[in-house]
């Protein structure tokens, strides 16, 4: 599968953060109801526990910050996917050898399981960041589905966010980013500019 | 690559980077098995108003980077291109010091001149740099072999120390040979190069002696041969200037961003160092909250990784280039392709057939 080429984001197909998290919280306090419920009638809680409130927002305000680049440039060859995220580092994944890289940092490794591009990440105390990417049939969308979790909660957070494929050379800018001048943005003359 | 120079520095320090040591003569044992020798921290380069005489042209190999020659991974690329930045490094050292005659940089060892020093990359990660350095005079003498650690502790600090270091033990043992064997070991170092260049042409001159060269005799003053081994030395000292050329090309365009990276490195390190003291300070009672943590955590990786990613990008597109060098001889222009090893040794093959063919000898 090709994923190759420049994406977007459509925030109209995106998750929202912060809706994500109100479904959470409508959630929990469901469960809290149901356990407050069974407490009045004398028997025991059945369900899933609730979690841990301060994590769970801890994950949401992280979900924002993994997800916060909105332009993906994706090169692709037989072996090796490099995904370029706009202010964030490049996902790369060598799927010919299931590349695993391991620092004092984080530990990240990458698989491709047929259908989806899956990278992880964790890092030294318990965040873990799991990233799927699946392009649409027609190869106009790519879902950018992250999951987080953490230890000592049970309940993960998840968000998705779609990208449309879209032409660089239409925009009339393009950046680049570099180590030393960090992100650097120049004009691009307009097709019929370039005729004279 | 951090737990190497973590395990190295911590042989060095004795467990702790702020405690100096006493005296370079403190040693520690290493995984080699060889003894260390303590980094010489703020070593001043002894400077001479100029150099002594006669003066000893000294050849400063390209480090060795350390890695597999076949190793196509981004680290491996980066010590590729250390490995020629910091040859420059300790060349401008011992140019800086006006102790020496020529200083060349040369990509091997070689009877060009009267003593090479050849360098080895153990270990680099920014902050933490070892090296294997040796000097090898003439006759095959090893006049030194240091295994050398340092640790940068702020940025723009660099290696002056420690390439100080080398051209000052260089002096101390230039400053113990008297005039006779000074004038000796040119002498020498000028026969071995003419004789492998017409190693039967030049059989007696020199001759190995319990596994050492040793000049036997001197050619004469007019031999019209060693004139035409001036002409051909020449032409490689040529050489050594394209690679010369080449570092001061590669620093313009490297050198920027390869301080950047080490300092970058040098800060992950120390932050990582401070991480884990808070972590094991901290246990679970920390006043951060859960979310400060998670993300001082995700924004060191992240910091980590885009450093990391655009440093590797220069150094491989940088790894991948091999500059041809053009070259002129008497009568023609030669233009050499492939790694500086090889177009050095493919050029040192032209010369010996160029002196082949104008002295008549068989090859």
């Amino acid at each position: 599968m090709d994923f190759s080429g420049h994406w977007e984001v459509d925030y109209a197909r995106s998750d929202s953060v912060q809706t994500q998290l109100n479904s959470t919280f409508r959630d929990i306090q469901r469960q809290a109801q149901r356990q407050r419920d069974a407490a009045e009638k004398g028997v025991t809680y059945q369900g899933p526990p609730i979690g841990d409130v301060d994590a769970i927002l801890a994950l949401a305000k992280m979900a924002e910050l993994v997800t916060a680049s909105d332009l993906l440039e994706i090169h692709q060859d037989v072996a090796v996917v490099r995904i370029d995220r706009e202010n964030s580092f490049a996902l790369v994944c060598d799927i010919s050898d299931g590349q695993t890289s391991v620092t004092q940092l984080g530990r990240e490794t990458c698989w491709w399981d047929g259908q989806q591009l899956h990278f992880a990440i964790d890092l030294p105390e318990g965040l873990s960041i799991r990233h799927r990417f699946i392009r649409s049939a027609d190869g106009a969308l790519l879902a950018q589905r992250t999951r987080l979790s953490t230890r000592g909660t049970n309940r993960d957070f998840e968000v998705s966010r779609i990208f449309a494929r879209f032409e660089p050379g239409n925009r009339g800018y393009h950046c680049i980013n570099t180590l030393s001048r960090g992100r650097v943005c120049s004009t691009e003359s307009a097709p019929s500019d370039a005729s004279l | 690559m951090m737990r190497l120079c973590a395990l190295v520095l911590m042989l060095l320090w004795g467990g702790g980077c702020a405690i100096q040591p006493d005296a370079e003569a403190i040693t520690a044992k290493t995984q080699h098995h060889q003894p260390m020798e303590i980094p010489w921290e703020g070593e001043s380069l002894v400077i001479a108003d100029q150099p002594s005489s006669p003066a000893l042209d000294v050849g400063v190999v390209l480090f060795d980077p350390g890695v597999d020659a076949l190793d196509d991974s981004p680290a491996a690329a980066v010590r590729r291109l250390e490995s020629k930045l910091l040859a420059g490094q300790l060349r401008d050292a011992l140019v800086e010091s006006n102790q020496w005659g020529v200083v060349r940089m040369v990509p091997a060892a070689s009877a060009l001149v009267p003593v090479n020093i050849r360098s080895q990359i153990v270990a680099s990660d920014g902050r933490d740099l070892v090296l294997q350095v040796s000097a090898i005079e003439a006759s095959g003498a090893v006049l030194f072999d240091h295994l050398i650690g340092h640790r940068e502790t702020f940025a723009g600090e660099g290696f002056a120390d420690v390439f100080n270091a080398i051209s000052n033990r260089l002096l101390q043992w230039w400053q113990q040979q008297t005039p006779r064997e000074r004038s000796a070991l040119r002498s020498l170092a000028e026969v071995r190069y003419a004789q492998q260049l017409a190693p039967e042409a030049f059989a007696g001159l020199a001759g190995q002696v319990d596994g050492r060269w040793v000049l036997q005799r001197l050619p004469a003053d007019n031999d019209p041969m060693m004139r035409r081994v001036d002409r051909i030395r020449n032409q490689e000292y040529l050489f050594c200037d394209t690679v010369d050329e080449q570092y001061v090309e590669l620093w313009e365009r490297a050198g920027e961003t390869y301080g950047l990276w080490r300092d970058a490195g040098r800060e992950q390190a120390y932050w990582l160092d401070a991480y884990e003291e808070r972590v094991s300070a901290r246990g679970d009672r920390s006043d951060d909250s859960r979310y400060a943590r998670m993300q001082a955590e995700y924004a060191a990786y992240r910091s980590y990784r885009m450093q990391e990613q655009a440093w590797f990008e220069l150094a491989k597109a940088l790894d991948g280039e091999t500059q041809p060098s053009v070259m002129k001889t008497a009568d023609r222009v030669v233009t050499l392709e492939g790694t500086l090893d090889v177009q050095y040794e493919t050029w040192r093959r032209l010369l010996r057939d160029i002196f082949a063919a104008e002295q008549g000898l068989e090859r």
